[in-house]
């Protein structure tokens, strides 16, 4: 029994020092069966619009993954102030800008403060906040970056700009230079990392809509949105 | 006829929102359809006492007994209540009664079942009024509702409430949809199921959409996705992003649980997109100060949630904080003002508690459970109103008094409001000697003196309601309707 479990640590231990694929590789297509598979499967089933295609539907096969899978995924949840901050940051928004149902309710302190992780032991009575994420936390995550990226692009417009200084957001379109150059400043600022080159092809994706060139404004807007709510800025 | 890409049309995620929230509705209304039913939990926090609501005694004259005298007891429906027959004065302002009024709706769907908790510390109490002290495994009874009825609801559990009433419950086999999504503020949450709507100057949803699919590329394939594939959290948090929000979304229920009404200036929802729910008029009927009263807008959100079917469990409380608005709405520490006003502040928030749940069912009586099939009934005929308290209070007095303060008491007993169990009567009694409560046959419902129901009790009570069976549920034939 020790000898089996002894072998097991160093099977384990070996595949998270290896950055090769050699350990993962097996593992690797089961991301994209995963990831379909409840919903493709089970709706196509129940409604008869499966066809037998519904597993993994929409989901391209994955490469090899390049790195080792932490095997304790021992990740901390960014919290609502620690998200306000960095979008401050980020975004150079004063904390009164970043989020504001109808223009008045503060989604950190107040609309959303729970599902993003906070609590209110004074008014409210909330002496613990949630362990984990709720299931309306992606919502209010993206409410709140979703405002603070309009917030941003509003205020470049409006003035000279600070954050979307490689982009005319004033023209009818954005050349792929100008996204290129805007994407990479996004990482930067909300992720603290350069892109890599299939993240900057993926995201060039939204200049263009079906043939018709996307404002340079909701490009701006687009883009910061899907940066600032990937995982990699939510939990650390 | 338009060529298209099947995969293509199913990659796109507003295509797969509309589809699986189809889908989902059609589930959850075939579940809700057959057998469901649902349960509203209010909670007289701080300690709602039964001897000074619908066990009261009458004052024999100058009795150390909190007790009552003669002309502040009134009786309907087979009950006896505490009733000012013209308003009290608290701390400077008018409280009206709502008691008897209550009784007189309701009476023949209520029950008063005598019980002794084990806890006078209010967040263990609280907790422990919602887990029957564990009598189910340590499941709340919100958490065992979500389980047996909440298949196919997108949040079937809906905690409105503070303190021990928000805690979850202790059996870790809970499934992460049976668990309570916390609610802080009852009129704003509509906004937290709506990842775009309502948020001025965001581009066309097809973008954010499209965008959302990008970001969704970007989680798989960056390094940290890598990394972190098997983190638990995350993937539970990719779950609800990737499933739950799009079904969320297609319910439009943005719309339909914003129960306030669009007021320029101070709510402008049109300004931003938006509009009240259908239902928001007659829930507004009802609870007519929602705006300023976070109970009333409690309750409100709890009707709206389970007249659109997202959920069958919902728990509201008033706050622990005073609300001063025209007159003294809700106590300094709710029920627990009591230490320093026991008579005042039993019969002021009772009232309170009382016209928020008369609302509530009133509205539960009014709506048919399937708008397209009356024959289903009313969503009230499969209702439970469970009032939860913390405890009881002290039973004694300075002789005569009216005006003291009462500690905490394990003796006490609960209000429960269903059409699904034998209303009309309390189960147990009180000793007019001691002010102590006692229990009864669970046979036959008769009074037996000596005996006691505890916390597990009612959570059976309960549990034979909602239909929810487990091992150590106490067999409560008298409570059942034949």
């Amino acid at each position: 029994m020790r000898r089996l479990t002894l072998s097991l640590l160093t099977f384990v231990a070996s595949c998270a020092m290896v950055t090769s694929t050699s350990c993962t590789e097996p593992v690797a297509p089961a991301e994209g069966e995963g990831e379909g598979e409840g919903e493709g499967e089970g709706e196509g089933e129940g409604e008869g619009e499966g066809e037998g295609e519904g597993e993994g539907e929409g989901e391209e096969p994955l490469p090899p993954p390049p790195f080792a899978i932490s095997t304790k995924g021992a990740v901390a949840w960014k919290r609502q102030r620690a998200l306000e901050s960095d979008l401050m940051t980020a975004l150079v928004l004063a904390k009164g800008e970043v989020c504001n149902e109808l223009g008045q309710f503060s989604c950190i302190d107040f609309v959303h403060q729970v599902p993003l992780g906070g609590n209110d032991p004074f008014v409210k009575s909330q002496y613990e906040p949630l362990a984990i994420p709720t299931v309306t936390t992606p919502i209010a995550v993206e409410r709140v970056v979703l405002s603070a990226c309009v917030a941003r692009v509003t205020k470049d417009i409006d003035a000279a700009p600070v954050v979307f200084t490689t982009l005319d957001l004033g023209a009818s379109a954005v050349s792929d230079e100008e996204a290129d150059a805007t994407i990479t400043a996004l990482f930067r600022r909300l992720l603290m990392r350069d892109p890599e080159a299939h993240e900057l092809a993926e995201l060039r994706g939204l200049t263009d809509d079906e043939g018709t060139a996307v404002p340079p404004r909701d490009f701006a807007i687009a883009s910061c949105f899907a940066i600032g709510t990937m995982v990699e800025g939510l939990f650390y | 006829m338009p060529s298209f890409n099947r995969r293509r049309l199913l990659q796109s995620l507003g295509a797969a929102a509309v589809a699986s929230s189809t889908v989902s509705s059609r589930r959850a209304r075939a579940q809700a359809s057959a057998d469901q039913k649902l349960l509203f939990v209010v909670a007289a926090a701080g300690g709602g006492s039964l001897i000074d609501s619908f066990l009261p005694i009458t004052d024999p004259g100058n009795s150390s007994i909190v007790s009552y005298p003669a002309g502040f007891i009134a009786e309907s429906n087979g009950f006896r209540c505490v009733h000012s027959p013209v308003p009290i004065n608290l701390g400077g302002f008018s409280v009206n009664g709502h008691l008897l009024p209550f009784l007189q709706r309701h009476g023949r769907d209520m029950l008063v079942m005598t019980q002794e908790s084990t806890s006078v510390n209010h967040i263990i109490a609280q907790k422990r009024s919602l887990t029957g002290a564990g009598v189910h495994g340590g499941k709340t009874i919100l958490e065992a509702q979500a389980m047996r009825h909440g298949e196919g609801l997108l949040l079937p559990n809906v905690n409105m409430c503070e303190s021990g009433y928000l805690e979850p419950g202790d059996d870790p086999s809970v499934p992460d949809s049976a668990r309570a999504v916390a609610v802080a503020d009852a009129l704003l949450f509509p906004f937290a199921t709506d990842g775009f709507r309502g948020i001025r100057g965001a581009p066309s949803r097809s973008l954010l959409e499209r965008a959302r699919r990008a970001r969704r590329t970007l989680d798989r394939t960056s390094a940290h996705g890598f990394t972190f594939r098997d983190a638990s959290m995350e993937k539970s948090y990719l779950q609800a992003r990737e499933t739950l929000t799009p079904q969320i979304e297609a319910q439009d229920l943005i719309t339909k649980l914003t129960a306030v009404a669009n007021v320029p200036g101070a709510i402008p929802l049109n300004d931003f997109g938006l509009d009240s729910s259908p239902d928001g008029a007659a829930v507004r009927a009802r609870f007519p100060d929602l705006l300023t009263d976070p109970l009333e807008a409690q309750a409100a959100l709890a009707f709206l949630l389970a007249r659109h079917k997202v959920s069958c469990a919902m728990s509201i409380a008033p706050s622990f904080n005073p609300l001063l608005d025209g007159g003294l709405r809700n106590t300094p520490l709710a029920f627990d003002f009591s230490h320093s006003n026991h008579v005042l502040t039993q019969y002021a928030m009772w009232s309170r508690i009382l016209k928020v749940t008369d609302g509530l069912i009133t509205l539960l009586k009014a709506q048919d459970w399937d708008d397209a099939d009356p024959s289903q009934g009313k969503m009230w005929d499969r209702s439970v109103v469970y009032i939860a308290t913390d405890f009881g209070r002290d039973k004694t007095r300075p002789p005569g008094s009216f005006e003291f303060g009462s500690g905490h008491h394990l003796n006490n007993g609960n209000v429960i409001i269903s059409p699904l169990l034998r209303g009309g009567r309390a189960y147990g009694g009180v000793d007019t000697a001691t002010g102590l409560t006692f229990g009864f046959n669970p046979v036959t419902g008769d009074p037996a003196p000596g005996t006691l129901m505890h916390e597990g009790d009612v959570y059976s009570a309960l549990a034979h309601a909602l239909d929810i069976d487990f091992n150590g549920r106490t067999a409560l034939p008298a409570l059942l309707r034949s």
